[in-house]
């Protein structure tokens, strides 16, 4: 995987991230991956493990928060949650996302042709 | 929001206790989640875990590389959550102190009295020495003092026909003015009153900076000759009047005459720095008289010119001496010394005495911390499974040691508060005791205020940092493996706390033997015959108003009055009126002493008393060559000397008969008695030892102040208001100076010394108990790690004497070692003492021996709990416990 593409993967997988804890309180990693998986309807590829370091870029932005918590299979979890800064982050950049979301339609629409 | 990952989440999760860690939870909890969403699909548990794995992608790359953002930011986090972390460690410092509330007492007992004691001696340092005087600019201030003649004898005044010339042609000094304390009696008071007050040039008050608190200070109208009597009131008498802040327009009678208040000065305004407040500030009229009377002479005071430092300033007023010399000679001279008024603050002596005592309070608060120090090293080793299972569990050393050092702060702040009680406690007790030389020569009085507030804290936050630190490092240094493996350590440690209590013996030792120097040069001093029997005299020292009895032979008159009427109380035997008596004699600074057909001795500073024929036999005066006083000596020109005096200028043989002048325009005069010696400025004073005793003229004692000196049955305290009410009786209008006893008023002269032997052995006295405490503390520690050794020896056959003799031998080794030091470290000490005693040398071995040999008596005796507790080990109990 080249840099290249693992740097555009990147800044999709962080907007998508940002996408889905927007108004959805808090989530811990695999919930996030599980809901884009089922909401691009498997055709983002994602790998499990860039998912984390992704969690963690974030946090350290300011855009997320994260604290352990005990999920409902009573396992222990960490859990992610948009700050106002991650809002703001979204909603100020959202013009530089409109190719990646372009980018992530004709994924979807190619996803549902098949 | 809990951020700490060693900490707990609000939801109660406990929280990993690093980014590793944390790494490892966040990855696994996804393949467990994988897992069981890949079983719910049909897979085996087995291979849903391998295809989880496989899924997850390099999770050692993805845990290394969350692991590393998170170490970086708990770096970030440290700083930002610098303050939640403290304030966690300070809960966690007082859950400790609940948790064990006598090992907490004990801490900040030790640290506070020590903590205390420094500040309560910082008060004082700082109100005599440190603070700054409450003058604008005080350091660019001097005195302007004549230099007498050819000597190098300094008076601090100008005479009054002098001080024009002098203020027009210094042009080193900016400004100046001055001032000169005079005494009046207030009249209009329940009873006549004494008051001193400062007559003052107008512009005095802004050559100070001092700015009226109530109303305004003296202006230039004041200052008119014949202008109306306006005064402007001392802050403490203003207080001691009720602190009216309405007490502008209102009026006092001074001599008679009513004199308007038109405001009050600030607190700390006192001037001049010696001396005390004066009641209120009155005017020196333009033409140099205060309330019409002329003033002789003024104390000059001045302002450093821009760019001019206090010696090219003495160089410009040598030079102005001379040229004025030439051009408008003065009897006096123009010869002048200017010094900083910053000077005023205490003598040598006085500087010395306190540096002394804060060296003392120094080294008694270094003993406090090494036991602190010590203490707090015992606690780490009792805790050592608790910090061993938090090293296991990840808290980092920087982290334990962080937490260590705030438990320390807080015990120390806590000592603190302590240190503040015993600071007032102490700051009280030793303001009572100060010596009216001390207070004398400060403009505040010593008291636990900001300045020795943030000193006290800061001591305090300082001493907790120094007495965690040995404690913290280990705490920290210790690796947690190391549970079990604990005595090699344990040795090392044993020997720094072994270290600590020989070092605070031996720093016991030299306060001790501190205090016996000083205790026995007390001795000395008490010992000292003043030459007279002060025992059963009681003293009333009167100011005859001047305005009342204008004219010797009515004063004269007045206190003949006064000698019946005391004479005829019921307890005094006998009644005598004197001048300048013991220890507050007069001194004649006498430039050309000489005795009949003999080279003048030169100047000598001669203190002298007067006293009424008869007074000899009230005051047990013993003559011992020669006759006791009779009518007519003071015409005749009679003197009584004593041995010293005699010997300076008649050398050996009998003196009497023999005729001195004091000066070369003085009259001869006789000497007709001697006496062996008359202390008459003080017991303790060496430098003076010269007497001389002038007869009392037939028609009555001529300075203003006199003390009618009583004889009495053997209770002269008791007798003070009977005699009191006998003065009345002659003039209810008359003040009365002092009343007190001639105990008392010798006492006075030795308050100084009393002081350091006071203040010196409270010091020793907390030092021995600190230290030997600590030794205590070394030894029952010592005791209960070999327990288990005592008991086998026991159980095979050692008596109990050997076990003791073993505990009691390793507590003698460490008093020994503390002694011996501490003996050593008093010899090398001891002469900063020099100058302070009296009739003792200040390598005075007995001191030091005593102090040495009481500390290795008190520290052997203190072993002896911990000694006998050995004894008391049952072998089966020990053997059985291990």
């Amino acid at each position: 995987m080249g840099e290249d593409r693992l740097d555009v993967i990147r800044g999709t997988l962080e907007y998508l991230v940002l996408e889905t804890l927007r108004g959805r309180g808090e989530m811990h990693g695999f919930e996030i991956l599980e809901w884009i998986r089922e909401t691009t309807r498997d055709a983002l590829v994602i790998e499990e493990g860039a998912l984390y370091p992704a969690l963690h870029r974030m946090k350290r932005r300011g855009w997320l928060d994260a604290e352990w918590g005990i999920s409902d299979k009573g396992r222990r979890a960490k859990y992610y949650r948009l700050t106002e800064t991650g809002r703001s982050a979204l909603s100020d950049e959202e013009a530089t996302w409109d190719r990646y979301v372009r980018a992530v339609e004709r994924l979807r629409a190619r996803g549902a042709e098949s | 929001m809990a951020r700490d990952p060693r900490g707990r989440s609000r939801h109660g999760t406990p929280l990993p206790p690093d980014p590793e860690r944390e790494a490892e939870w966040e990855i696994g909890h996804h393949i467990e989640e994988r897992v069981d969403r890949l079983v719910e699909e049909g897979w085996t548990r087995e291979e849903a875990r391998r295809e989880a794995v496989r899924r997850f992608g390099d999770a050692g790359r993805v845990r290394s590389e969350l692991a590393r953002m998170g170490r970086n930011d708990e770096g970030r986090r440290r700083m930002t959550g610098w303050l939640e972390g403290t304030v966690q460690d300070v809960a966690y410092a007082l859950r400790g102190i609940r948790r064990s509330p006598g090992f907490a007492a004990t801490v900040c007992l030790t640290l506070g009295v020590g903590i205390g004691a420094a500040a309560a001696i910082f008060a004082v340092v700082d109100a005599v020495l440190l603070r700054p005087l409450p003058y604008d600019r005080p350091e660019e201030i001097v005195e302007v003092s004549l230099v007498r003649g050819s000597t190098d004898m300094t008076m601090p005044f100008l005479l009054a026909d002098q001080l024009d010339a002098f203020r027009e042609s210094a042009d080193f000094l900016q400004s100046s003015a001055y001032g000169l304390v005079v005494d009046r009696t207030r009249t209009d008071g329940p009873t006549p009153e004494e008051l001193r007050f400062l007559a003052a040039s107008p512009d005095l008050d802004d050559l100070l900076g001092i700015q009226a608190l109530v109303g305004r200070t003296l202006g230039a109208d004041d200052a008119a000759p014949g202008a109306a009597r306006r005064i402007v009131l001392g802050h403490a008498y203003w207080r001691r009047l009720g602190a009216d802040p309405d007490v502008v327009g209102r009026t006092l009678r001074l001599d008679d005459e009513a004199w308007t208040v038109v405001g009050v000065l600030p607190r700390h305004s006192k001037f001049p720095v010696a001396g005390s407040e004066p009641a209120g500030w009155i005017p020196i009229a333009s033409d140099r008289t205060v309330a019409g009377e002329p003033l002789q002479w003024m104390q000059v005071v001045g302002r450093l010119a821009p760019g001019i430092d206090l010696d090219r300033a003495q160089e410009r007023a040598d030079r102005l001496a001379a040229a004025l010399d030439e051009t408008r000679p003065h009897p006096a001279g123009w010869r002048v010394r200017l010094a900083r008024i910053t000077e005023w603050r205490g003598d040598d002596d006085v500087r010395h005495a306190l540096w002394l005592l804060a060296g003392a309070v120094g080294l008694m608060l270094s003993i406090a911390l090494a036991n602190g120090a010590n203490l707090l090293l015992l606690r780490a080793r009792v805790r050592r499974r608790e910090l061993a299972v938090r090293r296991a569990v990840g808290a980092s050393r920087a982290r334990l040691l962080a937490q260590a050092l705030v438990e320390s702060l807080v015990l120390a702040l806590f000592g603190g508060g302590v240190a503040a009680a015993a600071a007032t406690g102490l700051i009280h007790g030793v303001g009572e005791a100060l010596p009216a030389d001390l207070s004398w020569a400060t403009v505040y009085t010593p008291g636990l205020g900001p300045r020795s507030l943030l000193f006290l804290f800061g001591t305090a936050t300082v001493a907790g940092l120094v007495v965690g630190l040995p404690a913290s490092l280990w705490t920290a240094g210790r690796r947690a493996a190391r549970v079990a493996e604990d005595v090699r350590d344990a040795g090392a440690r044993q020997s720094v706390r072994s270290a600590f209590a020989v070092g605070s013996l031996a720093l016991s030792v030299t306060l001790v033997a501190g205090a016996g120097l000083f205790a026995r040069s007390f001795q000395e001093l008490v010992r000292v015959d003043p030459g007279f029997d002060a025992d059963s005299l009681a003293l009333v020292h009167l100011v005859p108003t001047e305005r009342v009895y204008p004219t010797p032979e009515a004063r004269g008159a007045f206190l003949r009055r006064v000698v019946e009427e005391i004479g005829s109380v019921h307890g005094v035997r006998a009644v005598t009126v004197t001048e300048g008596f013991p220890p507050a004699a007069y001194v004649s600074l006498a430039s050309g002493v000489q005795a009949e057909h003999a080279d003048p001795v030169g100047a000598l500073a001669v203190p002298f008393m007067t006293i009424a024929p008869g007074s000899e036999a009230v005051l047990g005066i013993e003559i011992a060559d020669g006759r006791p006083f009779r009518a007519g000596d003071a015409e005749r020109g009679a003197a009584i000397v004593d041995r010293d005096f005699a010997r300076t200028l008649f050398g050996e043989g009998s003196a009497v008969g023999r005729r001195f002048r004091m000066s070369a325009d003085a009259s001869w005069r006789e000497v007709v008695g001697v006496v062996e010696e008359l202390k008459l400025t003080g017991i303790d004073d060496r430098e003076t030892p010269l007497a001389l005793v002038n007869p009392a003229a037939d028609r009555g004692l001529t300075r203003p102040s006199v003390t009618v000196v009583a004889r009495t049955g053997g209770t002269p305290d008791a007798l003070l208001p009977a005699l009191r009410a006998a003065v009345q009786r002659v003039d209810p209008r008359q003040p009365i100076g002092q009343l007190t006893t001639g105990t008392d008023a010798l006492a006075e002269s030795i308050a100084r010394p009393r002081f350091l032997l006071l203040v010196m052995s409270v010091l020793a006295a907390v030092a021995t108990l600190l230290a030997v405490v600590g030794v205590y503390g070394v030894v029952s520690h010592t005791v209960s790690q070999r327990r288990r050794e005592m008991g086998i020896r026991m159980a095979v056959g050692a008596s109990r004497t050997k076990v003791r003799r073993s505990v009691l031998s390793r507590g003698a080794a460490l008093a020994a070692g503390g002694a011996l030091l501490g003996a050593l470290a008093a010899l090398s000490l001891s002469h900063l003492a020099d100058g302070l005693l009296f009739g003792v040398g200040a390598r005075d071995p007995a001191s030091i021996l005593t102090g040495a040999a009481a500390i290795f008596a008190t520290a052997v005796l203190a072993c002896w709990i911990p000694a006998r507790r050995a004894t008391r080990v049952d072998p089966v109990d020990v053997l059985r416990s291990e």
